[in-house]
């Protein structure tokens, strides 16, 4: 198989993203670099004048930075599971997509662990929980897992960009700067495609698939152990491991339909993330909303149930339309409903229709990870002696609305950038993925032809005979 | 007729013209002031100042406090009233002019600001002092209180018929243990309760109240006794707790076998990266037609 003319034609179609900034490009980077220059400056404020200018308190100490924080760690899925399983799986049709997982991965898995430290306070300190970290701590096992997690997410990323790098740094067919050329053949590491080289690249991708794959399961579950291991309502739950594993891949999956969406239509990729692509991505969300459905069914069904003091006062609380009644029905009805409804029913089954139900679930499981976090800390376990209501009631100050823009800014910038450097979809991956449909076609064509020749003769034979 | 007329129109014009002064007027403020003291000879003034119409707080009012010492006013301190229009001044008792029966007088004033105009309130209370005495009788143990003020000519009498409250601190509030009403003799008593849980010798606080007395005001003072059931509040050694010196050995091989497994691959696939760059160290260019 020959796919140097397939590359050189994608590469060719994918010039003017790599090329001089359009003036929506611009535009855009301007907007994105001001809401994160907002950003930057609520953390100014933040760090001068203290958390006092945040909405938490000593009874509500987390609030919207965690719930971000959990939030883009569950996007990050996007990458490790759907890239991981389906290269395990051998499944081609996920070529012109892996980098769009790969980078939600590393870039989320970069965003979300900042919002900890926005959290924390006392940054000074930080380097505290490495030397005097306690391995029975939760807090410890996330610190490490997301550490490790991120690492294994860059390899992971890096090994499926040397192949685009070696021809980046080669091709002649699009213009290049000297400078970037220069990068592109240092991270290429001398990858000539020899056969010996292709067989390592191969058992390394393998190898990193297999590993990248349980270590997000761990890094997740780890993730709903601090709440989990804490005997508070509407934490200590057997089952938050699963059911924040499965958030995180159906949420990661929503972001994935999402920018998919906007990639092709700005690049004009439609040849490449097809509308193929989009149903099975559906499917896949179909799969996922069924199981999410079942575990916030049987999460709340299990604490309704026993109407233990605690958890029914929070129950109560999430279900009243007083407090977080409209959050709590859109997160767990709308978030699930609007999938299945949309993408399961033929009828009403389209590209548009699988982005919109992404952007509702996408949006359900960020109000999710707030109802997880914020009412729960609003319960006071303990008499408190002063309860003034800004002490048991939480509402995130501009400070953290500023910060939780400034990460979604962040987040989408990165995509920008990252998008200028390297193609949006993978050049060697896709062209090997066309070349076998080519193959598999004229194979086919062959095989048909061969048929009817068969055909034609056999029934020659029977009239002569 | 019409005289009466214009008298009644001017009154009325007059009348209005009265509501709209009114009306210009700075509002009314109430006073009142509590006292409170305890063993440790520390005076707690609590003064709460409220809008006389609406009895809404007035918060940031400042209130000053004064002792009366022979009919003249001189200053203890001032605070400022918080959102419930509460504001504390706490003294030492030395501060605090006392006549020899013990008659404490205190006054607070409020000089008014834009919105509310100036108030004075004062009250007096009795000094007094407070004795607990754990008495056992018959197998039967009993909390005594006894209660001495002074006469005109500073001697000390007995405080007859007062209700005195007895509580035992708990860590986050106050257990009712009993009631003490207060003989004749200035002495009353009750039965310890059986049963109740102490620290780790069985030692207990007592805790006896006067409460908003009219005379009296507030007192209170404590002592302690080792009657209460030893309780040892040390709890067993959890190996996976925070502040356990190490973490169970299971919890530590688990760690280690976990991480070790993903690390080592990580380093792994690094190790091949290096033998990927050198095995294309001899290749120009990328060979375009053996990827099958």
């Amino acid at each position: 198989m020959n796919i140097k003319d397939t590359s050189t034609s994608l590469l060719k179609e994918f010039a003017p993203q790599m090329g001089p900034w359009s003036w929506k490009g611009k535009t855009a980077v301007v907007i994105l670099s001001a809401i994160l220059l907002w950003g930057l400056y609520a953390l100014y404020i933040q760090v001068f004048k203290g958390h006092g200018v945040t909405g938490m308190r000593d009874n509500v100490v987390w609030g919207l930075y965690i719930a971000n924080f959990v939030f883009f760690i569950g996007i990050s899925y996007a990458g490790a599971i759907i890239s991981g399983i389906l290269h395990l799986l051998r499944v081609n049709w996920r070529k012109p997509i892996l980098r769009i997982a790969e980078l939600i991965t590393v870039i989320a898995t970069i965003i979300g662990p900042i919002y900890i430290l926005l959290c924390v306070g006392r940054l000074d300190r930080l380097h505290h929980l490495f030397m005097y970290g306690r391995i029975q701590s939760p807090i410890t096992w996330d610190v490490l897992a997301i550490s490790t997690y991120l690492v294994g997410s860059i390899i992971f990323l890096y090994l499926a960009l040397i192949r685009d790098f070696a021809i980046l740094s080669e091709t002649n067919e699009i213009h290049i700067p000297n400078w970037r050329r220069k990068i592109y053949k240092l991270l290429s590491i001398n990858f000539r495609n020899t056969p010996e080289q292709v067989k390592r690249l191969k058992l390394t991708l393998d190898v990193l698939s297999a590993i990248i794959i349980p270590t997000a399961i761990i890094v997740h579950s780890v993730l709903s152990w601090i709440f989990g291991m804490t005997l508070r309502p509407g934490w200590h739950s057997t089952i938050f491991g699963p059911y924040f594993v499965l958030a995180a891949i159906f949420s990661g999956t929503g972001v994935m339909i999402i920018v998919m969406y906007v990639f092709r239509n700005i690049y004009n990729l439609k040849r490449y993330l097809t509308d193929q692509h989009f149903r099975y991505m559906g499917y896949m969300l179909i799969v996922l909303a069924a199981g999410y459905g079942y575990f916030t069914f049987s999460e709340y069904l299990t604490d309704w149930y026993t109407s233990e003091k605690w958890d029914a006062e929070l129950i109560d609380k999430l279900f009243s339309f007083e407090h977080y009644g409209w959050w709590f029905y859109f997160a767990n009805f709308g978030g699930i409903l609007v999938p299945l409804i949309l993408i399961g029913i033929p009828k009403f089954r389209s590209v548009k229709t699988i982005v919109f139900s992404s952007v509702v679930l996408v949006a359900a499981l960020w109000i999710k990870r707030y109802l997880i976090v914020v009412p729960t800390l609003e319960n006071t376990l303990l008499p408190m002696q002063d309860l003034r209501p800004e002490y048991i009631s939480y509402s995130a100050t501009w400070v953290e609305w500023a910060l939780t823009a400034a990460g979604v800014a962040a987040f989408i910038l990165f995509f920008i950038l990252m998008s200028r450097f390297v193609p949006i979809v993978p050049v060697w991956e896709t062209s090997e993925y066309l070349e076998e449909i080519k193959l598999k076609t004229s194979d086919e064509k062959v095989l048909s032809e061969k048929r009817a020749r068969e055909v034609k003769q056999e029934s020659i034979s029977v009239s002569t005979s | 007729m019409m005289k009466t007329r214009i008298l009644l129109i001017a009154f009325l014009v007059l009348s209005m013209c009265g509501i709209t002064f009114a009306q210009d007027e700075e509002k009314g403020v109430l006073l009142n002031v509590v006292y409170q003291r305890d063993h440790s000879a520390q005076v707690v003034l609590t003064a709460t100042i409220v809008d006389e119409e609406e009895e809404e707080p007035v918060s940031g009012a400042v209130i000053k406090f004064y002792t009366l010492a022979d009919s003249l006013e001189v200053l203890l301190g001032a605070a400022t009233a918080n959102e419930e229009g509460v504001a504390v001044l706490s003294i030492q008792e030395d501060k605090v002019s006392k006549a020899a029966d013990g008659l404490m007088e205190f006054a607070v004033r409020f000089e008014g600001n834009d919105t509310f105009g100036a108030n004075k309130e004062t009250a007096s209370w009795k000094d007094l002092e407070m004795e607990i005495n754990f008495v056992e009788e018959d197998e039967q143990r009993n909390i005594e209180v006894s209660l001495m003020s002074w006469d005109d000519e500073g001697n000390k009498i007995p405080v007859p018929e007062m209700d005195v409250y007895l509580f035992a601190p708990r860590m986050f509030s106050q257990l009712p243990i009993g009631e003490i009403w207060i003989e004749e003799d200035g002495k009353g008593r009750v039965a310890f309760p059986e049963a109740l849980p102490g620290d780790d010798s069985g030692n207990i606080q007592v805790l006896a109240k006067i409460t908003d007395s009219d005379e009296y005001g507030n007192y209170a003072s404590f002592k302690s006794i080792d009657w209460g059931i030893a309780v040892s509040h040390e709890a067993g050694e959890i190996p996976r707790s925070l502040w356990s010196p190490s973490a169970p050995i299971w919890m530590q091989v688990t760690f280690i076998i976990l991480m070790s497994g993903v690390w080592y691959h990580f380093f792994l696939v690094i190790y091949k990266l290096w033998r990927i760059k050198d095995y294309g160290k001899n290749e120009e260019k990328i060979i375009w037609d053996i990827d099958k």
